[in-house]
């Protein structure tokens, strides 16, 4: 084995070792999850020595560098006031959902009007209307981090794969029979997952456009999905109360994790695989160990459903929102509701953190989107001025730009 | 509402929950008559560039009603909002007499759709608070509704405004829906035959058109999937051209 070079990912922190075996170039990650500006740099690296082989002490002093490098990086964070760049009347019908390339130089839009545009997120200007759907474009995703490709699912129950480029459309897989509400490309981008209202998933070949595997076992429409980090397992959420984790090369479900006493609304793994948030109707959220499919907390406080749910990038915090209109940090260790956020003036639909993991943004049909500082729980910001509810929003990779887009048939850019 | 709220309202109904779709030409009063059935202020209405969805209770149903834009650019998205719809509710602006003819093509179009196919369909002829409003039985005839054999239909005349009407066109909506649930769960063999409505005029409400309603609801099969049923063997499509020698 040969050290070719190094990567840097800032968020969560990490290095990528990528090295020769074999004639064949290959990578490997040190993920940093517990980096900290105070983390001691010369004891990190000493620990990394201790259980990475490819680190000579000739590497040391690099490694070192790189450690402080994502350091500074995460001292920046923070500070950011995001201004209204520009509205952009995006489409003719309401939008659904909204999401970013890693870069973030480009942002794609679903609609009512059947349509996915592409746009360009310095300008604010159309590249491409991805047109081919027969009914509402839903979920919508670029295949980060690659960012050539982008996949629609539709309420034709088809789902399409576009070259991001040109606007071509690569493939439209067919073989759902009700509506595709959820789907994610996998980390290697080979495959592409579909969760539909006619209860099943389904697994789909990126370059073949063949249908690799149906998965099969819910009794209710699957709302949500997710792959974990390394593509080896998938997550799904159903109305049927149950979540799944499904062996992504057999196509065979490994667990059913039963407890949930409502629909399920999301479901999402952290970073390093070892646990599943799932959000319910139920009110309540819990977190499952991945492995054993057990549940290891049940994370209660909300008086009315949870609507949406996620992990902070590290996999430390977990955020809650719901139909209360309150939205709520938890601890993805101790279980504890950390703060409480109050403010919005209707149900809260969807939430994220922002990629450092120190902010909180949330999107309400009070028609504003808010963010929040994730320690303290106070309101920075109040992002105003959508006509209508707001249906989806997100940040880019860096962190400092933010999408959101609306039941007005516009989206808003905000720096 | 939320997205995932919405796909809650899109999915096949239980059957003590009833999907119903608002259609009509723009400025025809769908938005005022939804908000009058949600007891809102309908002061304030601007164009819907979209839709607007709201639940209310009625006689033990919970009615999704779902109020889609009526604007000629789109129109022909309608379609998205056709899947699992129990009731089709179409409203039009009777004191608009020049559009009675496109309001009518639409409507055709509708009744011709697959995916609605022996749906019932009450027709609103709404805004009778206007002293230039056509009633309801010059409607029916122009639209020649006499014609349509293959599912429940109703002419109410109302005003979303005062809510005159409303209520009786509501629960006309709530009798066909008992007695398309109460076929569907297979009990419903007396009634039969066409189900051509006879139509209502202002103030006097018409008899329920079938003998066969029930008032109560059962519900068995929760999430089973709405059948269409059609109640005419020989479904005879309706001629939708205004055709003003009925007005002799």
């Amino acid at each position: 084995m040969k050290l070719k070079r190094f990567l840097l990912r800032f968020f969560p922190p990490g290095i990528i070792l990528e090295y020769e075996k074999g004639g064949d170039l290959r990578t490997k990650s040190i993920d940093l999850l517990d980096l900290t500006p105070e983390t001691n740099p010369d004891e990190l690296v000493e620990e990394i020595r201790r259980s990475e082989a490819l680190i000579t002490e000739s590497r040391a002093d690099q490694v070192k560098e790189l450690i402080l490098r994502l350091q500074q990086k995460q001292s920046q964070q923070g500070h950011h006031r995001f201004c209204f760049f520009k509205e952009l009347k995006a489409h003719i019908l309401p939008l659904t959902n909204v999401a970013f390339d890693k870069s973030g130089s480009r942002f794609i839009t679903g609609s009512y009007d059947r349509t996915c545009r592409v746009w360009d997120t310095a300008s604010g200007t159309e590249l491409h209307t991805l047109q081919g759907h027969r009914n509402v474009v839903y979920a919508i995703a670029f295949n980060n981090p690659y960012g050539d490709k982008i996949a629609t699912g539709s309420f034709d129950k088809t789902c399409k794969l576009w070259c991001s480029e040109t606007g071509k459309c690569f493939h439209t897989f067919r073989g759902h029979m009700a509506e595709i509400v959820c789907l994610a490309f996998n980390p290697q981008s080979t495959l592409v997952a579909t969760g539909s209202m006619d209860a099943t998933a389904k697994l789909w070949d990126v370059e073949t456009g063949e249908e690799v595997a149906t998965l099969t076992g819910h009794t209710a429409e699957v709302l949500s999905l997710c792959f974990d980090t390394v593509g080896n397992q998938l997550v799904t959420g159903s109305f049927d109360h149950t979540v799944a984790i499904w062996d992504v090369s057999s196509g065979r479900r490994v667990h059913t994790l039963t407890g949930h006493s409502g629909e399920i609304s999301n479901v999402q793994f952290n970073w390093d695989c070892s646990l599943i948030v799932t959000g319910s109707m139920d009110k309540t959220c819990k977190l499952w160990e991945a492995g054993s499919g057990k549940c290891v907390a049940t994370l209660v406080g909300h008086k009315e459903e949870v609507l949406d749910v996620c992990f902070d990038l590290r996999g430390h915090l977990i955020a809650t929102a719901s139909a209360d209109g309150t939205a709520r940090v938890f601890s993805a260790t101790t279980h504890q509701c950390l703060v409480t956020l109050e403010g919005h003036d209707g149900e809260i639909s969807k939430i994220w953190f922002s990629p450092q993991g120190s902010r909180v943004l949330t999107a309400s049909s009070d028609k504003t989107a808010r963010l929040w500082d994730a320690q303290s729980g106070v309101c920075l910001q109040v992002l105003e001025g959508h006509t209508d509810e707001i249906f989806s929003c997100v940040f880019n990779y860096e962190g400092d730009t933010i999408i959101t887009g609306s039941k007005d048939n516009t989206c808003r850019i905000w720096y | 509402m939320g997205l995932l709220s919405i796909l809650r309202k899109l999915k096949s109904t239980p059957d003590q929950e009833v999907r119903i779709l608002l259609l009509g030409l723009d400025n025809g009063g769908k938005t005022t008559l939804l908000k009058q059935l949600a007891s809102e202020d309908i002061s304030h209405i601007t164009p819907t560039q979209g839709f607007n969805i709201k639940s209310v209770q009625s006689q033990g149903f919970k009615l999704n009603v779902w109020d889609i834009g009526g604007q000629r650019k789109i129109r022909p998205y309608w379609r998205n909002y056709f899947e699992n719809t129990d009731v089709l509710i179409y409203v039009i602006d009777s004191a608009d007499r020049k559009r009675f003819e496109e309001t009518g093509q639409e409507l055709a179009e509708l009744l011709d759709e697959e995916k609605l196919s022996g749906v019932p369909v009450l027709i609103f002829a709404n805004k009778q608070d206007l002293l230039t409003a056509a009633p309801a039985s010059e409607i029916a005839e122009g639209l020649n509704l006499h014609t349509i054999r293959d599912r429940m239909w109703q002419i109410q005349s109302c005003s979303a405004l005062t809510g005159e009407g409303v209520q009786e066109g509501m629960n006309w909506v709530c009798k066909s829906v008992n007695s398309k649930k109460k076929k569907r769960r297979g009990g419903g063999g007396g009634g039969g035959g066409a189900a051509g409505a006879a139509h209502a005029r202002k103030s006097t409400p018409s008899a329920p058109p079938q003998s066969t309603y029930v008032t109560t609801s059962v519900p068995a099969n929760p999430r089973h999937r709405p059948q269409p049923v059609t109640t005419s063997n020989i479904p005879v499509k309706p001629l939708f051209h205004w055709n003003s020698s009925f007005f002799s």
